[in-house]
């Protein structure tokens, strides 16, 4: 209890320093910004906006990206209530009962309502990093390359098993982003692997590439695609009128608040898991526990508060095994790892240990930015409704420019331009045939690791693969992954899972 | 006569299929090694195989599953947003950000239907501006903004 008292200040001295509060304020601004428009969802937002982070040093960047992170979510909640046009799949419920609210005058309640319960979520879950964190990272200590190894394989089979979509092409997309990772010079014999020649990819094809062009040019694409068939134009946005919620409406939400916390945090730590999963789990049980269920659709603020609350709690707690574990638990943490990568810190267990102000420096900004988002962002509303008015033929146009010079500006590389380029095709190709490009991005992140720790067990044991089963942390982990793909490929388990996402 | 039930999942089974085959063959001069250790081309070579494995069992569902057909392309959207990047790239460095910029946004914005030219040249001016400042002055991005006729 004492250490994690003092392990939280020394956190807000980290966190509490002009220039790491100015980095906080200016990501959940910026992630709010771009979040907030339509069809952006927060995994497009934190790939454009990485480039920025990179001259900063290391806490300040991790900080604003996290800023961005959980900005770019409040964003999407935003333009879901306001627009009925959910910026990504976890805000497609806020935009069930948020958008029916304010068709009946109560936008502002349900704005209100999501930031508090957002709020709420956020303070609890840091509070549970906190807590969990070290003895998670005291186990990961422990773990040699045979259970890394093993684990990382669970991390991608379970992101992949409850995930919504086909799986057997889910896993197609991840051995496709493991070979994508290979690209480059072998760490180990030096050797050239699929560089045609070409000097810039001897370092292998850069992450934001991958991540701006699948995500960001791609999703552009198909945004136009779909704006053929709507009128141009955003006049349908609602307005604003009064923020405070009723007296009645913090009563209703209180539980509901509660109970997505619980949700979103024992969800976001599972890999796959995260802030979709989590806000229909909530919503879902919001509505069968409800006294009258119909009115869920209809503006009922629980289908706002409920979810709100379990997608933040969820968003948040997926740092935790990014932060102890070094795995990715969604495609967003897995671009905090490359961010990571970048700034010299190899992600794991050893991060607390060697870099304690860092990692709980990055703790404690996240208490604070949620703090900023509730103070910054309901005053500020009118400004991001201004922002849903401009049309989407000037803002497209817009963030192609800055995603091209943030792009260039990582290496000063024309190339990478075109492999953004390069990797748009190819996510718009993915789109067309059903197949959902996350999964690539994670097996392109751990790639490089997988293999290194695949090598170095393998050496240990010298050549022997029972080295994978005889080590019972191993065992546990490789059994889990066994049971998760057994699981998804029984008939009667998968019709259940198609209903639960048809839903 | 064999029906194709599920467009989508054949075309993308066949593309992995296709995509493996190629990676197969550039990989095929790197040296295996053994399990206790690996040379540079033993997990590009797993990995081949196991993408063109899971690429065949796509592509046969798409002769069992009832499935999506193959959708039309918005080809519009695709071109002139490639072309919009490949045309940064390859002005950047040689005609300065200006010219890029407005090189850029003039063909990016042919990808949405009816393009009107004087607001388009017009974002031109306005992107130009602000890229300047924000990426040249503030951040002090190594950028030249005009052309070098030099």
């Amino acid at each position: 209890m004492f250490e994690l008292i003092s392990n939280l200040a020394l956190g807000f001295s980290v966190a509490w320093t002009l220039n790491n509060l100015t980095f906080c304020l200016i990501g959940a601004l910026l992630g709010t910004l771009i979040g907030v428009l339509p069809g952006i969802g927060p995994l497009a937002t934190v790939a454009m906006l990485l480039p920025i982070t990179f001259s900063l040093p290391a806490d300040g960047a991790l900080i604003m990206l996290a800023g961005i992170y959980y900005g770019a979510q409040y964003g999407g909640s935003t333009t879901s209530i306001l627009l009925n046009v959910p910026g990504e799949s976890s805000s497609v419920v806020t935009a069930l009962d948020g958008h029916a609210m304010a068709r009946q005058g109560r936008a502002g309640a349900a704005l209100a309502i999501a930031a508090i319960g957002s709020f709420f979520a956020g303070c609890v879950a840091t509070v549970g990093i906190a807590v969990v964190g070290p003895p998670l990272a005291g186990i990961a200590q422990q773990f040699g390359a045979a259970e890394y190894f093993s684990l990382m394989l669970f991390g991608l089979i379970g992101a992949v098993v409850l995930a919504s979509g086909s799986v057997i092409k889910a896993v197609a997309m991840i051995v496709l982003g493991l070979l994508l990772g290979l690209v480059g010079q072998d760490v180990t014999s030096g050797a050239g692997r699929f560089t045609f020649g070409i000097p810039e990819l001897s370092d292998g094809i850069g992450f934001v590439a991958v991540a701006m062009g699948l995500f960001g040019l791609a999703e552009i694409m198909t945004n136009l695609e779909r704006a053929r068939s709507v009128p141009e134009g955003q006049e349908t946005v609602m307005p604003v009128h009064g923020l405070m919620p009723t007296k009645a409406d913090l009563k209703t939400s209180r539980w509901p608040i509660l109970r997505g916390t619980v949700i979103g945090s024992f969800l976001g730590i599972l890999p796959g898991g995260g802030a979709v999963l989590a806000s229909f789990s909530s919503y879902t049980l919001e509505k069968r526990i409800a006294k009258d269920p119909t009115r869920f659709g209809n503006g009922a603020i629980e289908g706002v508060a409920g979810p709100e609350a379990a997608n933040n709690a969820a968003a948040q707690a997926s740092f935790i095994p990014l932060l102890t574990l070094g795995i990715p638990s969604n495609p967003v943490m897995a671009l905090m790892i490359g961010a990571m990568t970048i700034q010299g810190i190899t992600p794991g267990p050893q991060v607390m240990v060697k870099q304690p102000a860092l990692f709980w420096g990055m703790i404690a900004s996240m208490w604070i930015g949620n703090l900023m988002l509730v103070i910054i962002n309901l005053p500020l509303v009118g400004i991001w409704v201004q922002l849903l008015k401009v049309p989407y033929r000037f803002l497209f146009p817009a963030i192609i420019i800055f995603c091209a010079i943030g792009i260039y500006s990582l290496n000063n590389s024309p190339v990478d331009v075109l492999f953004t380029a390069l990797f748009g095709v190819l996510g718009y190709l993915f789109v067309k045939l059903g197949f959902e490009p996350a999964p690539l991005l994670l097996g392109f992140i751990l790639g490089p690791m997988m293999e290194e720790n695949l090598r170095r067990a393998l050496q240990i044991s010298r050549g022997n693969l029972m080295t994978f089963v005889e080590r019972p942390i191993s065992l546990g982990l490789l059994i889990a992954t066994a049971v998760l793909l057994a699981i998804v490929i029984l008939p009667s388990v998968r019709k259940g899972r198609e209903e639960a996402f048809q839903e | 006569m064999i029906k194709i039930r599920n467009q989508q999942d054949l075309a993308g089974g066949l593309f992995l299929m296709g995509i493996a085959a190629l990676a197969m063959y550039f990989a095929s001069d790197l040296s295996m090694g053994r399990l206790v250790r690996m040379g540079p081309g033993y997990l590009p070579t797993v990995l081949c195989w196991l993408l063109g494995f899971l690429g065949l069992i796509i592509a046969l569902r798409g002769f069992t599953i009832d499935g999506p057909a193959l959708q039309s392309w918005a080809w519009r959207p695709l071109f002139a947003l490639t072309a919009g990047q490949i045309l940064f790239a390859s002005l950047l460095e040689r005609a300065g950000l200006v010219a890029a910029i407005v090189a850029t946004i003039a063909v990016s914005s042919m990808a949405a239907p009816n393009v009107r030219w004087v607001s388009t040249l017009l974002l031109g001016v306005v992107m130009s501006v602000l890229s300047t400042i924000l990426f040249i002055w503030l951040l002090g991005l190594p950028l030249t903004i005009w052309p070098n006729f030099g």
